[in-house]
């Protein structure tokens, strides 16, 4: 009897022990193939066809787009779907983004700066990451375009953000597709990559962008721009405020200067290494029109503020030491509300 | 023409002041003139933004609160236009200016004294899409689809912001 109750247990022992090695594996494995994926990022020749699905509210978005990638962060988008954006290009050749709207007859060129990531990059990324988020690869595999792929599940150590899961091509480590679940754990967003041709084709032409003839070219001015928080602080008027963290694993990313309704502003970005965050700084009073959607007011501290939707993004403005601050982001409201209270 | 005389026009044309016959012939020269086509990209704009700038208007205790002032005033006296009721008029004037102007919750009114100027959401949407697109691990295909929501929506009310 008490030899059959010391085996249980010694049994039990080690199936706990084999699977902590096997979650302790797994999580490695993670690792390790999100530093790959973070690395092959924008360095990967493919054509394919996009669909998005967005959830927003009771119905949802689609988007199918054709598209072509080359290494250096090279591409050309052009729409099919929906039918209203249906023949509009992007295009980004390494150094600016053109996007040209047949409807409108408009091509709007803005900067577009891309280097090629490095492993201290990526393992900075995986760090901030690891902050936030438990990864793992799933022990089943799945097969996407005909393609074997690895899922890899990026879930928050905090229940205020979403979850990802990530279908990595075995092969290129090219993200095929990606499901977001928000925090209550519905679905969100689906993209998924169709009719993958990996490599570049044959002949084909480096992708650049010319204009069509009488077309008006609407271009951005190039804007002042800092990647680390040093470099922030020596481009930023004395009026900006540039906090290092916004807190909850969001620290700073990246700045820059731009123009908001011909007022100066300073547009910083924070992230926790998967979901983003802007913070864009005004200098003087402006208030963010309801445009239709719902506001409601709310208290950042002191100040008083309001909460409104646009596109899926959820926007608190509010006003303080003369300046007006916007926090944009895809995150639920409270945890939103959350960040703009480290702001002030 | 001279095209100094088209990019004269070109207010005039954003506005749709001029006659067919002019309006044609401006048309016909932005088409093959970058700069003049640029200048006319640049008065949309800023019409535009002068159209969605807020018009104020007066708070709901402003007609209440002017009688109080008028009635609170002394009466007229036999010369009307003397000093004391030029200053109270002058006092009245600078009343209902204030009182017109869009009064909010401000923590600091010395720092505010700048004009308003109102945010468009879209703006906000494309700023904040625009830089995630570039950062790792971004869902291009969602951000996009929300960056050319937001530039069409931009463009089709004219609000685009171009610096």
């Amino acid at each position: 009897m008490a030899s059959s109750t010391w085996s249980r247990a010694l049994l039990a022992t080690l199936l706990l022990a084999g699977s902590a090695r096997a979650d302790s594996k797994r999580s490695n494995d993670a690792r390790a193939l999100l530093q790959s994926v973070l690395l092959a990022e924008g360095s990967i020749a493919f054509t394919a066809t996009q669909t998005v699905i967005v959830s927003e509210g009771g119905a949802s978005d689609a988007t199918v787009t054709r598209e072509r990638h080359e290494p250096g962060n090279r591409s050309r988008v052009e729409y099919v779907l929906p039918k209203s954006a249906a023949g509009r290009i992007i295009v980004e050749d390494g150094a600016h983004r053109w996007d040209y709207a047949p409807t409108e007859r408009t091509v709007i060129c803005s900067p577009n700066r891309w280097s090629k990531r490095t492993a201290a990059d990526a393992q900075k990324i995986l760090s901030l990451m690891l902050r936030s988020y438990r990864l793992q690869v799933e022990a089943n595999t799945a097969t996407i375009a005909g393609r074997p792929v690895t899922i890899l599940r990026l879930a928050p150590l905090r229940p205020d953000r979403p979850t990802q899961t990530l279908y990595v091509d075995r092969a290129t480590l090219l993200v095929l597709k990606r499901e977001v679940f928000d925090s209550a754990g519905r679905l969100d967003t689906v993209s998924t990559f169709s009719d993958l041709r990996v490599g570049r084709a044959a002949g084909s032409a480096p992708i650049t962008f010319k204009p069509p003839e009488n077309v008006p070219v609407v271009s951005q001015r190039e804007q002042r721009s800092a990647a680390s928080l040093a470099a922030a602080r020596k481009i930023a008027p004395s009026w900006a405020r540039i906090p290092t963290t916004l807190g909850k694993g969001f620290d700073f990313e990246g700045a820059h200067l731009v123009v908001m309704s011909g007022k100066p502003a300073i547009h910083c970005q924070y992230t926790d290494g998967l979901a983003g965050v802007s913070l864009v700084e005004i200098q003087g009073a402006a208030d963010l029109p309801a445009d239709g959607q719902r506001t409601h007011s709310v208290r950042i501290g002191e100040a008083e503020g309001t909460i409104t939707h646009q596109f899926r993004f959820d926007m608190v403005t509010w006003r303080s030491t003369g300046l007006t601050f916007s926090l944009v982001g895809s995150l639920p409201q409270e945890l939103l509300l959350e960040l703009a209270a480290a702001v002030r | 023409m001279s095209c100094e005389k088209y990019n004269h026009m070109l207010s005039a044309y954003a506005d749709g002041e001029l006659g067919k016959r002019e309006g044609r012939a401006v048309q016909a020269h932005v088409r093959q003139c970058a700069r003049c086509r640029q200048d006319l990209i640049e008065i949309q704009h800023l019409k535009g933004l002068m159209r969605a700038a807020p018009t104020p208007s007066p708070r709901a205790a402003f007609w209440s609160d002017s009688f109080r002032l008028v009635r609170s005033l002394p009466s007229p006296q036999p010369r009307s236009w003397g000093r004391p009721t030029f200053v109270a008029t002058v006092a009245l004037g600078a009343f209902v200016v204030f009182l017109l102007a869009p009064h909010r919750p401000d923590p600091e009114p010395a720092r505010m004294e700048s004009a308003y100027s109102s945010i468009h959401p879209y703006a906000l949407v494309s700023l904040h899409a625009g830089g995630q697109s570039g950062v790792p691990l971004a869902d291009t295909g969602s951000l996009r689809l929300a960056l050319t929501e937001a530039v069409s929506a931009d463009l089709s009310d004219g609000k685009l912001d171009v610096e």
